[in-house]
């Protein structure tokens, strides 16, 4: 008899059970619950707990409340200066209308797949209208160069905010509402040129390269020439300011000497005049010289005559 | 270990489960099926046999699910019926049993790494790295601000600083309803976090490298990028509500996108050092030279300022000299002249080699006296010849 009522017993527990776990569901954080009634959306729980519902007849389905990821494959596309790139794009969105959603979408992965239709459509839109160049940079702002010579302005000018404004502008081309879904944010993750235009890309860097090593080279010669040149010519006028200066100097001495020189002898030039003859036959008469004398001479005029004057005849 | 555990656990939550159903179930097949017989004595003895076990097998398991511990560097989340109630710190806690209670633990203290562009197969002394992929090379060349192509790698250091935000803010689309929050513990627990950051950095990095030249992303402005790069991924990040914090954006290599690029990169820099190299010789070479050519020049202009005093001494000795004659001569000119005359005279005729004195009366060329040797006949003229160039020279 006991073992008949803990039978009984245990088969009233299961039902309630059963009851009980149908009645009640719980609702997690970050996901957020919508209720149906025969297939019919009745309720939205956003709200993280637990619940309760009409059991048999009524049903939960979870919702993710949090923001969702979404990747863009790889796509190959034209910019409007007609360069072929590959971009890759991905994206952040959530539920913020559960209701809508469930009865547009349902779930998560058909979300996805909206997206992958509308953004993937806005992107090839926005780029279309855009240069590559606005697509890459943000600004205007200077390229900052290690050296100078690569320094270009020739380059082309972004638009605007370049690639902030291209994501602002797919951003602003999908519109999700009327899924109950929101797109938060769009990023462009990857922009690549297509493999057959990097291979000209490589070249042109290294032939861009070259160019500047040889511009190296030509300059380091320039540069070195110039020194030479500079030397020389500081060279030349060290030399001539020497010889300048060294002349004026013993021109000064000589000057020096010939004011000296004439104020003293002026005194008396005759006798001036007679010393510095004097002094010219010593030193311009040496052993090498040949006289030849005459006895008619001032001189010699004794050895003939010892009665003539001794004064020189010419005085 | 933890995760061991816990897995253990929930699995033997499962065969509970599925125990139970199964023995209730057919015990009440039994029980219809037994009405004619009532076989009370089988159920008895099937009781026996472990029926009365159950409960106390479930309570033991309630109790076993109930007591929990959270690591050291970890910060446990309790959901009530999936509801957030509170956080606990590490130690060991008592909770409400499955599935009333569950908990998550989160790693808040540990610092995670990202790697982008390569990968780290083994860390040690010598860390040994992946051999680069495909998807490596996609996610680190990226295109510069002049338009060329950079290789840029890098890595992202991040931690948990909101345990709730990093569970419930961002989720994940793979595992949904009901398999998005697995109490899974260690740094698996939200996967869509380090997803989130991924996309979050190459968008950034990209940002910053496109506006930059290849240049200043090779050399000089490495540091600059990583910097900025924290700033903006961490403002994202904030703007999602990841609940993470970014430690550090460092960039590991940067440099030109292919071998052959990078050579033609190095030819820049030896042909930078060849011109340093040349025109550092040429300035040694002109440093070597115009010292010299200095030093030359203030020898000779000391040379000509010697001259210039020795010359001026000189003459004023031989003024000195004059004027002391000059005034002995004045005081008997004639006597004096004759005097220096013959004195002059004397020394001259001293001194010359040789000396032939001729005689009008004697006529031609014969020589009346040879005072030396036998001289070659001359022409007697030459002797006043020169005697009147010599007074010509001087006026």
């Amino acid at each position: 008899m006991m073992s008949k009522l803990a039978i009984i017993l245990i088969i009233f527990l299961g039902a309630a059970a059963l009851i009980a776990s149908s009645a009640a569901y719980t609702v997690e954080e970050g996901t957020q619950v919508i209720l149906t009634q025969f297939g019919n959306p009745v309720k939205s729980v956003p709200d993280a707990g637990l619940h309760f519902k009409t059991p048999f007849i009524q049903e939960a389905h979870h919702l993710e409340k949090r923001l969702l990821p979404w990747d863009g494959a790889s796509e190959s596309m034209q910019t409007k200066d007609k360069k072929r790139i590959n971009i890759d794009v991905w994206a952040r969105w959530r539920i913020v209308d559960p209701m809508t959603f469930f009865i547009k979408v349902r779930t998560e992965q058909q979300g996805q797949k909206i997206l992958d239709n509308l953004v993937d459509s806005a992107i090839q839109n926005v780029v279309a209208r855009h240069n590559l160049i606005d697509v890459v940079r943000k600004s205007n702002d200077e390229l900052i160069y290690e050296t100078e010579e690569l320094e270009r302005t020739e380059a082309d000018r972004v638009l605007g905010q370049g690639r902030d404004d291209v994501e602002k502008e797919i951003l602003a081309g999908v519109d999700l509402e009327e899924y109950g879904m929101e797109l938060v944010r769009v990023r462009i993750k990857r922009v690549n040129y297509v493999a057959s235009v990097r291979e000209a890309v490589y070249k042109r860097m290294i032939s861009e390269r070259l160019r500047i090593a040889r511009l190296f080279e030509s300059e380091a010669q320039e540069d070195k020439n110039r020194i030479v040149g500079q030397t020389q010519k500081e060279l030349d006028q060290i030399e001539g300011e020497m010889e300048q200066r060294s002349a004026e100097i013993r021109g000064e001495a000589n000057a020096k000497v010939i004011q000296l020189t004439a104020e003293a002898y002026s005194r008396s030039p005759e006798f001036f005049e007679f010393l510095r003859r004097l002094e010219v036959f010593k030193t311009a008469l040496g052993t090498d010289t040949r006289l030849i004398l005459s006895t008619e001479s001032d001189l010699l005029r004794l050895l003939k005559n010892p009665n003539a004057s001794p004064l020189p005849s010419d005085q | 270990m933890r995760e061991v555990s816990d897995s253990n656990r929930l699995i033997l939550h499962e065969e509970f489960r599925k125990m139970s159903s199964r023995k209730g179930f057919s015990n009440r097949r039994g029980g219809f099926g037994d009405r004619d017989d009532l076989d009370w004595d089988a159920a008895a003895r099937w009781g026996r046999s472990g029926f009365f076990l159950l409960p106390i097998l479930a309570l033991l398991m309630a109790g076993w699910s109930s007591v929990y511990r959270i690591e050291a560097s970890d910060e446990g989340v309790v959901l009530r019926f999936g509801k957030q109630v509170t956080t606990v710190p590490p130690g060991l806690h008592v909770k409400l049993p499955w599935p009333i209670d569950t908990v998550y633990e989160v790693p808040v203290q540990r610092i995670q790494t990202l790697e982008f562009g390569f990968e780290t197969q083994r860390p040690g002394r010598v860390t040994q790295y992946a051999p680069k992929s495909e998807g490596d090379l996609a996610v680190a060349e990226m295109l510069t601000g002049d338009l060329n192509l950079g290789h840029v790698e890098w890595i992202v250091q991040y931690r948990v600083k909101d345990p709730l935000e990093f569970l419930f803010k961002v989720g994940n689309t793979e595992p949904i309803i009901g398999k998005a929050l697995r109490p899974e513990g260690g740094s698996n627990v939200n996967p869509a976090v380090p997803d989130t950051i991924r996309d979050v950095s190459e968008s950034v990095m990209r940002k910053l490298v496109g506006d930059s030249s290849i240049d200043y992303v090779l050399t000089i402005g490495r540091e600059q990028i990583a910097e900025q790069a924290e700033t903006l991924i961490q403002e994202e990040l904030d703007s999602f509500e990841a609940g993470v914090d970014i430690d550090t954006v460092k960039l590991q290599t940067t440099s030109p996108p292919t071998e052959a690029v990078q050579d033609a990169f190095q030819e820049v820099n030896r042909a930078r050092q060849k011109k340093e190299q040349v025109v550092n010789e040429a300035l040694g070479e002109r440093n070597s030279i115009i010292p010299a050519a200095r030093g030359a020049k203030d020898q000779a202009i000391a040379e000509a300022e010697g001259y210039q005093n020795r010359v001026v001494l000189e003459t004023k000795g031989e003024i000195n000299a004059f004027l002391a004659q000059l005034t002995e001569y004045e005081k008997a000119p004639e006597v004096t002249r004759q005097r220096l005359y013959l004195e002059a005279m004397e020394e001259i005729l001293s001194q010359t080699g040789e000396k032939i004195i001729i005689d009008d009366s004697v006529g031609g060329l014969v020589p009346l006296l040879d005072l030396n040797r036998r001289a070659a006949p001359s022409p007697q003229n030459r002797g006043t010849t020169s005697s009147q160039q010599n007074r010509g020279e001087r006026p």
